[in-house]
């Protein structure tokens, strides 16, 4: 078996003991795959590799863990009917990164349940109301900086934003002192800016 | 933040991405959902202490 890491373009180094295939005009990275080992540390490895990529190449696409193949024929097959949409993806991130984006944080005062149904309706309403607010000047902001975002549908507090910004790699110091200043406004909540990544996020166009 | 929570939330953001982002050609991966869901509930665990570290640190 063989295990596909990125389609790449302009790699200047391989990883040791990874390959490139050439194919149906992509560059695919892969490698044996391990066998059955532990799950996050495979998580871990794979995540390592691409971000070694992405240092030597000029673009790069992340596959996602455990796209894993019996051979090159096998992997050629099944690459052939996305092959043009898979080179303009690679195409969109060509010298951008990803930094990712979490705000964490608590909404209300501890140890204070409901009085009464108002009461009950105001706790429901207040993440919501935060949802909106941090998408409205912590969001919004960083996006119309990037050349593209996404934003995780909102769960249940304490995870309040959950963002990608796919950022030219030259930007991603503007980018990040822009997130710090526009986090300064909630010293509450925890704001967590991380990357560089390689572009996960933005990998496929419905992602 | 402390050093240590931030670290943590550095790896959760990355095992998050290799997991449940990138390109998918087959839909057939290694991992069952099984194994996915308990990596991801961990790694939840794991967010949601590091932000209550965060705050119980402020709160001292």
């Amino acid at each position: 078996m063989i295990r596909l890491y990125a389609f790449v373009d302009g790699l200047r180094l391989l990883p040791h003991g990874l390959r490139s295939s050439r194919m149906h005009g992509l560059d695919a990275v892969v490698g044996a795959a391990p066998g059955s080992d532990d799950r996050v540390q495979a998580a871990l490895v794979h995540g390592r590799v691409v971000e070694s990529l992405r240092e030597q190449a000029d673009a790069v696409l992340p596959v996602r863990l455990g796209e894993d193949f019996v051979d090159d024929a096998a992997l050629e097959a099944a690459v052939a009917p996305r092959a043009h949409a898979l080179q303009e993806r690679l195409e969109e991130v060509r010298g951008c990164v990803e930094v990712g984006l979490r705000v964490v944080g608590d909404v209300l005062p501890t140890g204070e349940g409901p009085r009464d149904g108002a009461s009950y309706m105001r706790m429901r309403l207040a993440p919501l109301r935060l949802r909106n607010a941090l998408e409205e000047s912590l969001h919004a902001p960083l996006e119309r900086r990037a050349k593209a975002a996404r934003v995780a549908p909102f769960g249940s507090a304490p995870l309040m934003l959950e963002a990608s910004y796919l950022v030219s790699e030259g930007a991603v110091d503007d980018f990040a002192g822009e997130a710090v200043d526009l986090a300064s406004a909630w010293p509450r909540l925890s704001v967590t800016c991380t990357g560089p990544w390689a572009p996960y996020s933005f990998a496929e166009a419905d992602a | 933040m402390t050093g240590l929570a931030a670290e943590d939330i550095t790896l959760v953001d990355l095992v998050d991405r290799v997991l449940n982002k990138g390109v998918v050609l087959t839909g057939d991966v290694t991992l069952s959902v099984a194994d996915v869901d308990l990596v991801y509930v961990g790694l939840r665990v794991l967010l949601a202490s590091a932000g209550t570290l965060d705050r119980l640190e402020r709160e001292r």
